[in-house]
């Protein structure tokens, strides 16, 4: 058959239309494009590869290359939407710098920590990895080695390395950059519930009367939830919209009861509104004598910083998260000073409007749904914030119902799936266990096959320790996979960069850019990228998706998860585990972890033959097995039967995600409910399993001071975070022309009354200077963000102005995770 | 292993060539990291930062103009989002009011020689038209964004489907 | 950023071919589908069975694309007709083959669509002066 211009041009009309309605044509009436399959696009279906939300992607492919991407209209999550990012997705793997072969320092052709950036093999990449971790284990043990990893690997790859790390080289020094992100949210949901993640989910967006924001600035980070939100606001006039924030931001644009608080105060407003829901007869009794328990916390928990700081030595009970039950009137008492005046007063919010959010809360008939990211988690009281968040859906029961709803939102796309539910936190397992509990590590020994009380007990180093142990040498080898530490770690100029080029270290960076980390690395190890490789990613409501590998990375770029297993050829087991352990266990001897780890019958259980013949599978090839679904099954193996089911891995190719628990091929929407949760049992109406007595727990906490807070010197806030277009470090959005373009370099937002007080005016350079460091940037007293007179906010995408050489790396004591969000700087006039 | 062979040559040489221009910058020796002054010798690798040192701090560039030609700009693929070709620093887009639709909506497409919002911007989430704009489309700033003149740090080589079918073509030739 | 500014005045002889999508009501849906396969200068390309179909059109003036939109619309049960995507191309070039691609000659793509209802902005409550 002949094609035409006038046959093409027709098919793309028709084919155009056919997306916008959600129709595939049939074949007879598309015959015009695939007579022709010069003309073929194909289209497949992938989550997009930068925030929590999870949205659906289809991706166009031609010849090997993306040649188009836009919002999935199957996909639950977005129904055919998707932010500037996601349609610029099929952009972000063709930055004409991306990695195509390993990179290694090398003065007079041999690796020299002072040498230049040199191409290398794989083998001579791996060889030179190989001793400096076997250096580092022979002479410090379990604790000389270490990773970091991300909420942005897949979830086969986060189990991989887990793997490699915690049962090959026994060490628990690994952690994922979702420390720094969900780590207090993870603390909040298994101190107040036992057990992690949301209960509710996104269609909670469509059920609630009222949406209030902690410190969350939607409208930019989570955009296309911020759709639902506004879809559900602007569709409904008597839905309310409250947004909190220490600044104003593009969120306030939807905002009924806007709310600007002082830095740290939100814990005072949390207290202050259920003062307000007990004081006016609204606790919701019969829930809460079936349901809830009441605890006091330990007060002055310290700031996660170095012991040897004088505010972590002032601490009387420095990362206690210990308890003491307590009753409802014993919590009324806690919080009756916390009135709307004190409130007002602490936050500068005018006790008019956080009596109108509390009513919010209060009032019966108003389903609430409560969101909070960053703001909530990065702060250096992040888990009892999280707490207190819980304590007022808990006194009104407006929790796991449509639309009554307490939701934690995560920043990377696979925070929930990988990070936390694989458990690649440096005290975790898979399916919410810990590696301080024996009975855990039972489990994982028999699950993995390895043998039984080889698993190390004690937790590793997590991320901001990690680089203290690195600045100390007490950490000499060290992989980072799947982040950009170095732009997204605080303190970089006391720890992360002093720790990264102490010359007792070997880092190790696996990314697609050269990013300022892989700068800072001695080896850089090019790495496949998003639909590049097969994976899979968990949302922040518990969906669960999987795509293809829809095209090659170029040149000598691997996937983390074929560096990881590749690697672990190089290592037998007598070189890594105990003697005795051997002797006990003869079978294990001179196995190499790569035997002992992956081809130990459940990973390599599936053959070639399983894998879609329409796609590659570049590592399933390599390694002669279909080993992302022999991964996910092991994987998955944990949870199944224990309130973590997932469904069988091949369902998740031809499904838009589902919502874990998943029993009997049904997903779940809220959990602890009856009717809802297959978990909870039949009359009980809810039941909070996490917790052996199925209570969930009201937590006494007050509000506490944060580390450091402007003075006559360092006469600012400085709160740091995204905008809309970049992802993160800017490693991949920076390389999209259209959204470099929108937003090409970080700038310090400030009130205009601070800049004519320092006789600056829009556009002047200034350095931006804290007790750590200093950077050098420009004033910005317009746009988006809306600093109050005292703060200002400067995003941290921009690699050219680190600023996290500016931040402080106190942390929440309990989950370590930093505040990014508040410290004292002062701003000078270059 | 040993199949994958290195070929990287020429991005060895551009590194040999940074290296050459870099020696300035790198003559501050390896010993100044006892006294805590970290030095990073290889400056000219995160292609984002310039040649700036990792330790050092630069003049950040001169805030950009927004482009405001009202040049219709080309589109990668069909499905992208056209960028504002005007400076959008002035409108007010709120709950209350939306400036765009001043000129997008389609009654003022016309007199405002503006392009009308396309018709998905019509449908809910189910897909279905509605008789005006659907709220979830409403904040038109999550996927439309202006441009900075700036020029981008890196090439993006991104190519687009009519150049890759035509490429198709002349091979099947 | 590349632009494009090729403009339509370049194409002497010229043919716009559309396409839209079509709305009906979901019991009404095989009446429908049997009036447009009954249109002769309709090309219905496909449908959902629930009450939507896509269909494509050619004609010399715009105009004359404005008329079968109304003629559709007024097909009994049919609730919507929206233009999604409408290309202008010199007409003496729709015939070639594509293997002789022309790929740079002069077209303007527009893929706004023409015939949107408004949205309302009655409920503005203020107004910023730009």
């Amino acid at each position: 058959m002949k094609l035409t211009r006038r046959d093409v041009i027709k098919a793309q009309a028709a084919a155009t239309a056919a997306a916008v309605a959600g129709i595939s044509l049939p074949a007879s009436a598309s015959n015009i494009i695939t007579s022709s399959t010069a003309n073929k696009l194909t289209w497949s279906k992938a989550p997009c590869r930068f925030c929590g939300t999870g949205c659906g992607i289809s991706v166009a492919t031609k010849d090997g290359k993306v040649v188009a991407t836009h919002g999935d209209e199957k996909a639950p999550v977005n129904k055919g939407l998707s932010c500037v990012k996601g349609y610029f997705l099929s952009k972000i793997m063709y930055g004409k710098d991306r990695l195509t072969t390993p990179m290694l320092r090398k003065k007079d052709g041999v690796y020299n920590k002072e040498g230049e950036f040199t191409p290398v093999s794989w083998d001579e990449a791996f060889d030179i990895m190989e001793v400096k971790f076997k250096k580092a284990l022979k002479e410090k043990g379990p604790t000389g080695v270490g990773m970091f990893g991300s909420g942005q690997w897949t979830v086969q790859e986060g189990y991989a390395a887990v793997k490699l790390m915690k049962a090959g080289f026994l060490s628990n020094n690994i952690d994922p950059n979702a420390r720094h992100c969900m780590a207090s949210a993870v603390g909040g949901f298994m101190r107040t519930f036992g057990i992690d993640e949301p209960m509710g989910c996104y269609d909670d967006m469509e059920a609630a009367d009222a949406f209030v924001l902690w410190g969350s600035n939607m409208a930019e980070m989570h955009p296309i939830l911020w759709t639902r939100i506004a879809d559900r606001r602007l569709s409904n006039p008597h839905v309310k919209v409250a947004v909190l924030s220490t600044y104003e931001h593009r969120s306030f644009d939807l905002a009924d009861i806007p709310a600007v608080f002082t830095p740290q105060t939100d814990m005072v407003l949390l207290n202050a509104i259920a003062n307000y829901i007990i004081e006016s007869g609204s606790v919701n009794h019969d829930f809460v004598n079936k349901h809830v328990n009441f605890r006091e916390g330990v007060t002055d928990i310290g700031y996660g910083l170095r012991p040897t700081h004088e505010l972590q030595k002032k601490a009387k009970n420095p990362n206690s998260g210990a308890s003491t039950p307590i009753d409802l009137d014993a919590f009324a008492k806690f919080v009756k000073p916390y009135t709307f005046e004190y409130a007002e007063k602490m936050s500068g919010v005018p006790a008019r409007n956080i009596e109108k959010i509390a009513k919010l809360y209060a009032d019966p008939n108003t389903k609430v749904m409560s969101l909070w990211t960053m703001g909530v988690n990065q702060h250096t009281r992040g888990v009892w914030t999280n707490n207190l968040l819980y304590n007022i859906h808990l006194l009104t029961g407006k929790i796991s119902e449509p639309g009554n709803s307490p939701f934690s939102l995560t920043g990377q796309p696979s925070a929930c799936g990988t990070a936390r539910e694989v458990g690649t936190f440096s005290h975790r397992l898979p399916a919410d266990m810990v590696v301080k509990n024996p009975k855990h590590r039972a489990i994982a020994e028999k699950i993995w096959k390895i043998p039984a009380g080889i698993l190390n007990g004690t937790p590793g180093a997590h991320a901001v320790k990690q680089v203290r142990d690195l600045k100390d040498s007490k950490i000499n080898a060290y992989w980072i996979q799947v982040n950009n530490n170095l732009q997204a770690g605080p303190n970089i100029n006391e720890e992360i960069l002093p720790g990264y080029r102490n010359p007792d270290n070997f880092i190790v960076t696996s990314d697609a850019y050269p990013t300022v980390t892989a700068e800072a690395s001695d080896l850089i190890l090019p790495t496949a990228m998003w639909v590049e490789k097969e994976g899979v990613y968990g949302n922040a409501e518990r969906r669960t998706q999987a795509w293809y590998q829809l095209v090659n990375a170029p040149g000598d770029a691997r996937s983390d998860m074929w560096q990881v297993v590749e690697f672990s050829k190089r290592f037998t087991t007598d070189e890594v585990w105990p003697a005795e352990v051997l002797a006990a266990n003869p079978e294990f001897k001179g196995k190499t972890l790569y035997e002992v780890l992956y081809k130990n019958g459940n990973v390599n259980q599936f053959p070639i033959g399983d894998i879609s013949s329409d796609y590659e599978n570049q590592e399933s090839k390599d390694f002669g097995f279909y080993i992302q679904k022999g991964l996910f099954e092991e994987y998955a193996s944990f949870g199944r039967g224990h309130a973590h089911d997932l469904a069988d891995y091949d369902t998740y190719h031809q499904v838009r995600g589902l919502r874990w628990p998943v029993v009997d091929g049904k997903e779940t929407k809220w959990r602890f409910k009856e009717g809802s949760d297959p978990y909870v049992k039949e009359g009980a109406d809810f039941q909070f399993y996490g917790h052996k007595d199925n209570k969930a727990i009201v937590f006494a906490l007050p509000y506490e001071p944060p580390a450091e807070s402007p003075d006559e010197e360092f006469d600012m806030w400085l709160s740091t975070g995204r905008v809309l277009e970049h992802w993160h470090s800017g490693s991949m959005t920076q390389r999209v022309p259209e959204l470099y373009k929108a937003f090409p370099n970080a700038v310090c937002f400030m009130h205009p009354e601070d800049a004519k007080k320092r006789g600056m005016r829009r556009g002047d350079e200034v350095k931006v200077i804290s007790r750590r460091g200093e950077i050098k940037t420009r004033i910005e007293t317009r746009g988006r963000n809306k600093p109050p007179v005292g703060l200002v906010f400067v995003p941290w995408f921009d690699a050219s102005q680190l600023i996290n050489k500016v931040t402080l790396d106190a942390t929440c004591p309990l989950s370590k995770q930093t505040d990014y969000k508040k410290c004292a700087v002062k701003i000078e006039k270059v | 292993m040993k199949t994958l062979v290195n070929k990287a040559a020429k991005h060895a040489f551009s590194l040999a060539m940074a290296t050459v221009l870099s020696i300035s910058a790198m003559s501050v020796s390896n010993t100044a990291f006892a006294n805590e002054k970290v030095v990073d010798n290889a400056p000219e690798m995160a292609t984002l930062r310039g040649t700036a040192p990792l330790n050092a701090e630069v003049t950040p560039p001169a805030m950009s103009k927004v482009e405001n030609n009202d040049l219709k700009r080309q589109r990668d693929y069909p499905q992208q989002p056209p960028t504002i070709p005007h400076d959008i620093s002035k409108y007010q887009l709120d709950k209350n009011f939306n400036k765009c639709m001043d000129c997008h909506s389609r009654k003022f497409a016309d007199e405002a020689q503006a392009p009308a919002v396309s018709v998905t911007h019509y449908m809910n989430r189910d897909g279905d038209f509605l008789g005006e704009m659907s709220p979830r489309r409403y904040f038109c700033t999550q996927c439309h964004v202006h441009q900075l003149e700036s020029e981008p740090l890196v090439e993006n080589e991104f190519v687009d489907m009519e150049k890759i079918i035509r490429k198709a073509h002349e091979r099947s030739k | 950023m590349r632009t494009n500014k090729i403009a339509l005045d370049d194409v002497t002889e010229e043919s716009h071919i559309s396409s839209f999508i079509v709305f009906c009501r979901e019991d009404k849906h095989q009446l429908v589908e049997d009036a447009l396969n009954a249109q002769p200068d309709i090309e219905l390309h496909g449908s959902d069975d629930k009450g939507k179909f896509v269909v494509v059109t050619e004609a010399k003036h715009q105009g004359i694309i404005m008329d079968r939109i109304d003629l559709i619309s007024a097909i009994d049960g049919v609730i919507n007709t929206s233009l999604v995507y409408h290309q202008v191309a010199a007409i003496d070039e729709l015939a070639d083959e594509i293997e002789e691609s022309k790929l740079d000659q002069p077209i303007e793509k527009i893929h706004q669509p023409e015939l949107c209802e408004a949205p309302s902005d009655n409920d503005a409550s203020s107004h910023t002066v730009q």
